[in-house]
């Protein structure tokens, strides 16, 4: 500044240090044995392609938290919630069953006791998304999951996303997913553009107020076609 | 300029603004996620000196899922200040109750303008949506109005600097309530006080991260204590807001965040 000493000097004011705002992401992963291969793979790259797509972006990936709980043999919550400057991704490997049921009603308790934490600690944050990718169908009781699911995104309290890989089967996804977003089907295996999608579209929603309708990015890079 | 440099606005200082009692430092930054994806600073702001006697700010800020919130922001703000001038022209209220009357048509004026917009461009209403901040300030009275986030900050004489108007917000940080919202005249929150106000803050949320705790709503004082004290010697309104908006633009600030953010200053020229 070419001023010697202005008579007001904004940049005396010291900023508050309020902890940055938060926009919890949960992934639930399908980790059964007919994830074996090549979906596996595909899908631990798909995360590095998520992390590393979050990460071009500096306040986005102090805004992005992620968390994922896996289901197969076991449902596990892999990783806790993380703000994605922090992330590194689990590699996951794939054998037994799909217990998704029990995996949904994990991520909701998961989700709640974070808003509890964000609450206590005056952290303000964004609706939470839940992502659900599987290459299959429940093999345990998804009914009342299911039905639990839809009455929290019907109140407005997640964002609920079903991806199907492969031969899942989306007549049951479809009874999963939220009435008015009905499953996706994933191109092939081509999990990456899928990531980079759900990093843009977390970006989008946790930029700044941008109001309760966020237009998300077109999902034709990673989805297949159907008529 | 390069190509990421902010829009900034800046009011331009009235004569009469000059000539009466108060200083006014203020403007609206356009936010960096803005410039990222070309959308225009949606925060708008206007203000003014009514009869020397009444000081009428407003601040709004345009949500961004709403196609004109930018036209919304303006109109609503400044329609706003030009309803408050237009009334006490014909009338000052003398009562806790008229006053918050007042307030309170000054919100439904300002939203029936934004309607006849939408009416007259045949969009809908909520392709305006804008928050709204009013605020009057009269030798011995303090009356302000709000609907959305944002908040306003005072520094009374006798009990120092507190939050006189907090965000409003549902669960969700990027959920407010607009101005265009059904029933909106009961969710905005009108005040009306007998204060001898020193100074008074109006700002969008942008600047709200940076200068209010968001744990307990109270204003962070080493922020708003050397603007404050800074105003009374304040000649030049324009450079000082110059310096304001410069400030805003920051690393220091943006930093913190990205949205588009405004802020008012309004402090008693030194006599």
């Amino acid at each position: 500044m070419s001023d010697e000493s202005p008579e007001f000097d904004a940049k005396v004011a010291s900023v508050a240090e309020n902890p940055e705002q938060r926009c919890p992401c949960m992934m639930l992963l399908d980790v059964s044995g007919s994830m074996d291969g090549a979906p596996i793979s595909q899908l631990n790259a798909g995360l590095i392609a998520f992390r590393d797509s979050i990460q071009k972006n500096e306040l986005a990936s102090m805004r992005v938290e992620v968390a994922i709980i896996t289901f197969g043999k076991v449902v596990e919550l892999k990783q806790d919630f993380i703000t994605v400057d922090q992330f590194n991704p689990p590699v996951l490997s794939a054998r037994g069953g799909t217990p998704m049921g029990q995996a949904i009603n994990m991520a909701l308790d998961k989700l709640e006791e974070r808003k509890q934490i964000y609450k206590k600690a005056g952290i303000s944050y964004f609706r939470p998304w839940v992502f659900l990718i599987t290459d299959g169908e429940p093999t345990d009781e998804w009914h009342t999951a299911a039905t639990r699911i839809q009455a929290v995104e019907e109140r407005k309290g997640v964002t609920f996303f079903v991806v199907g890989v492969d031969r899942a089967n989306l007549t049951t996804l479809a009874q999963i997913a939220p009435k008015n977003r009905p499953p996706t089907k994933l191109n092939g295996l081509d999990f990456a553009p899928m990531f980079v999608w759900l990093s843009s579209s977390l970006g989008k929603v946790s930029d700044s107020k941008i109001g309760a309708q966020v237009a998300l990015p077109p999902t034709t890079d990673w989805t297949t076609i159907t008529a | 300029m390069t190509a990421d440099q902010p829009e900034i606005i800046l009011h331009p200082i009235a004569p009469e603004l000059t000539a009466s009692k108060w200083v006014v430092v203020g403007a609206s930054v356009q936010g960096t996620s803005h410039i990222k994806i070309s959308l225009p600073c949606q925060d708008s702001h206007a203000y003014k000196v009514v009869n020397d006697s009444a000081l009428v700010a407003a601040v709004a800020d345009g949500l961004g899922s709403a196609v004109y919130s930018q036209v919304g922001a303006q109109l609503a703000a400044a329609s706003a200040v030009a309803y408050i001038e237009q009334e006490l022209a014909k009338a000052i209220p003398s009562d806790e109750a008229s006053w918050i009357q007042l307030v309170r048509d000054c919100f439904l004026s300002a939203c029936a303008q934004l309607e006849a917009e939408a009416q007259k461009n045949q969009d809908a209403l909520r392709d305006y949506s804008t928050t709204l901040i009013v605020a009057i300030l009269m030798a011995d009275w303090l009356v302000t109005g709000h609907i959305g986030d944002g908040a306003v900050v005072v520094l009374l004489e006798d009990t120092g600097l507190g939050l006189i108007s907090a965000p409003q917000n549902e669960e969700y940080v990027n959920v407010t309530f607009p101005l265009t919202m059904p029933d909106m005249e009961n969710v905005a929150e009108f005040k009306a006080c007998q204060a001898k106000v020193k100074a008074l803050a109006l700002m969008s949320d942008g600047m709200q991260h940076v200068s209010i705790h968001s744990a307990d709503n109270t204003p962070h004082q080493p922020f708003f204590e050397p603007l404050f004290r800074q105003l009374p010697g304040v000649k030049d309104m324009h450079k000082a807001s110059q310096n304001l908006a410069d400030f805003m633009a920051s690393d220091q600030i943006c930093s913190h965040t990205d949205d588009d953010k405004t802020l008012l200053l309004i402090g008693l020229q030194r006599v």
